[in-house]
């Protein structure tokens, strides 16, 4: 099927790209320290950072891999983006507010530096950052999404591709640091919503058929195969939305999913907490309302049958149903959900090196004669330097996207998530939290998490390869281990607790 | 009711829970 859409895609992605590195040299004016590019603290409101928050946590899998899975498996796929907004979102209200306060109390420049902070603890500080690391395979899965997108929609190259979203990325990454993430994430969050609202208006008028409802589309999905209907609440046998079980530890999985580095930073970079309530109320439906492309997927598939890639169900869907000159608009719309999680991303792995690494770790032992301004300067440096050296890794890593892709990308993920659920989650709630009971829950998510995917993807052939299930059960097992090991074990000093938590404990 | 019909009402009971418990909590809250 032809997707080739020329002109217009051109020129909507060159416009687009331009006004990116536009907002990447603004963003350069307004960096005049590592504080600035790490975390831009306190410089925004909560209506950008909403919609920042919703584009970050939006990705290439939101635009491509949920259709596509909706697009193969019918409407059992809909639980997915149904309810992991839920759980992103209730993490995030359980744990911005100690995060916040606490955060800029203490001038946290990263999440790793925070739980360092919440439990005086340098092990947990660099053992957080060493696991985040793992994010380069984030990156290089965004990579991939991106340069499909430009292969699908304007016919370039696929290792053009990835050289062309490296590129930009990483120029106006390297340029505004946080203050341009922040900004384009913005911008693009606002796209995407519009985008996502399109896709679920002409679903429900059953765009493309004699007639207007969803029910045409789900007639259409029954003729093809009657397993692909709305009567089928689970898919039998599929390894992602087999049974209810299984869609409940894909909740469970991404309970703490805001607690990734380049999620959970945004909390810093808000004026006032105060305004923690008015991001929240607009954060929920927006977050929610990117579920909708799932339905592109199931619309794809009922017009369109099984021919398609089912990664490109939106883009054809796109590009059959609109003329040129909107198909082109909301292609870029793909390109900003794939763009605006990369370049979160990016700064994170770039602060880790810098901040949590150098700054915190190895200066105060190799730079102890040199001044704060010297190591602030060298900071800032070794962010721009470890951006330009995350983006060559990325091009490797999705140069010629190994088989085993999407596996790497959530044993990093759901490593950093399983590591964070006691230390980060609990320990925002919870007073009593220990340093032993964090930093033995971080282990036993971690290596638990680890050697599962290794015992089920590489030493044994398992019924269930499913990374959420394997992070579902590390994150229970985590949390229950920060509970045990926290009551067993000797308090943090109370001052300490109190100076955390802004009151008596 | 079929799985359509019972995702709007996930989804549309969240944001009224969700929203409404964020909404009756005071500004002093987030602090």
């Amino acid at each position: 099927m032809d997707t080739y859409i020329g002109m217009w895609g051109w020129i909507w992605v060159v416009a687009f790209l331009v006004l990116f590195i536009g907002i990447g040299v603004w963003g350069m004016k307004k960096t005049k320290n590592d504080e600035d590019f790490a975390v831009a603290r306190g410089a925004y409101g909560p209506i950008t950072l909403a919609f920042a928050f919703a584009a970050t946590i939006a990705s290439g899998a939101t635009f491509m891999s949920v259709p596509g899975m909706a697009y193969s498996k019918g409407f059992a796929a809909i639980w997915y983006p149904a309810t992991y907004p839920i759980a992103i979102y209730v993490g995030m209200i359980l744990a911005i507010k100690l995060i916040k306060r606490a955060g800029d109390k203490f001038r946290s420049n990263s999440l790793p530096e925070f739980l360092g902070q919440r439990y005086n603890s340098n092990f947990l500080r660099i053992a957080f950052a060493l696991v985040s690391i793992l994010l380069v395979y984030y990156i290089a899965a965004q990579i991939v999404a991106a340069a499909t997108i430009f292969e699908v929609l304007l016919g370039l190259n696929y290792q053009h591709g990835i050289l062309a979203s490296v590129a930009v990325i990483a120029l106006y990454i390297t340029m505004g640091g946080s203050h341009a993430d922040i900004m384009t994430d913005g911008i693009q969050g606002v796209m995407m919503v519009l985008i996502a609202l399109i896709i679920g208006v002409i679903f429900f008028m059953g765009v493309g058929f004699e007639g207007t409802g969803p029910s045409l589309i789900n007639d259409a999905l029954v003729k093809q195969d009657p397993s692909l209907g709305w009567d089928n609440y689970f898919k039998e046998g599929d390894i992602l939305f087999g049974s209810f079980w299984v869609i409940s530890l894909i909740f469970v999985a991404h309970i703490p999913f805001a607690m990734n580095p380049h999620i959970g930073k945004l909390a810093f970079a808000l004026k006032d907490p105060k305004q923690i309530r008015t991001f929240m109320l607009i954060a929920i439906p927006v977050g929610s309302i990117l579920g909708f492309t799932v339905l592109g997927g199931l619309h794809a598939r009922a017009l369109f049958g099984a021919d398609i890639r089912p990664d490109a169900a939106i883009p054809v869907l796109f590009t059959q149903l609109f003329p040129p000159f909107f198909a082109g608009l909301l292609g870029v719309g793909v390109l900003s959900a794939i763009m605006s999680t990369s370049d979160g991303l990016f700064i994170s792995i770039a602060v880790i090196f810098s901040n949590d690494l150098y700054k915190k770790t190895f200066a105060p032992i190799i730079h102890k004669h040199k001044s704060k301004e010297q190591i602030e300067q060298i900071a800032l440096n070794t962010s721009r330097v470890a951006i330009v050296l995350v983006g060559v890794v990325a091009c490797w890593l999705a140069w010629e996207p190994p088989q085993f892709l999407a596996v790497l990308l959530w044993m990093g993920v759901g490593g950093i998530l399983s590591g964070a659920t006691g230390p980060l989650l609990i320990g925002s709630l919870w007073k009593r939290a220990t340093k032993s009971g964090a930093i033995a829950s971080f282990l036993v998510g971690v290596i638990g998490f680890g050697a599962s995917v290794i015992y089920c993807f590489v030493l044994k052939d398992v019924p269930y390869k499913n990374p959420f299930v394997i992070a579902g059960l590390s994150i229970i097992a985590a949390a229950v281990t920060m509970i045990v090991v926290s009551l067993l074990t000797k308090r943090l000093p109370q001052a300490h607790v109190d100076d955390m938590f802004g009151e008596s404990a | 009711m079929n799985v359509l019909t019972l995702m709007c009402i996930i989804v549309v009971g969240y944001w009224v829970i969700g929203m409404t418990y964020i909404a009756r909590k005071s500004d002093k809250d987030w602090e």
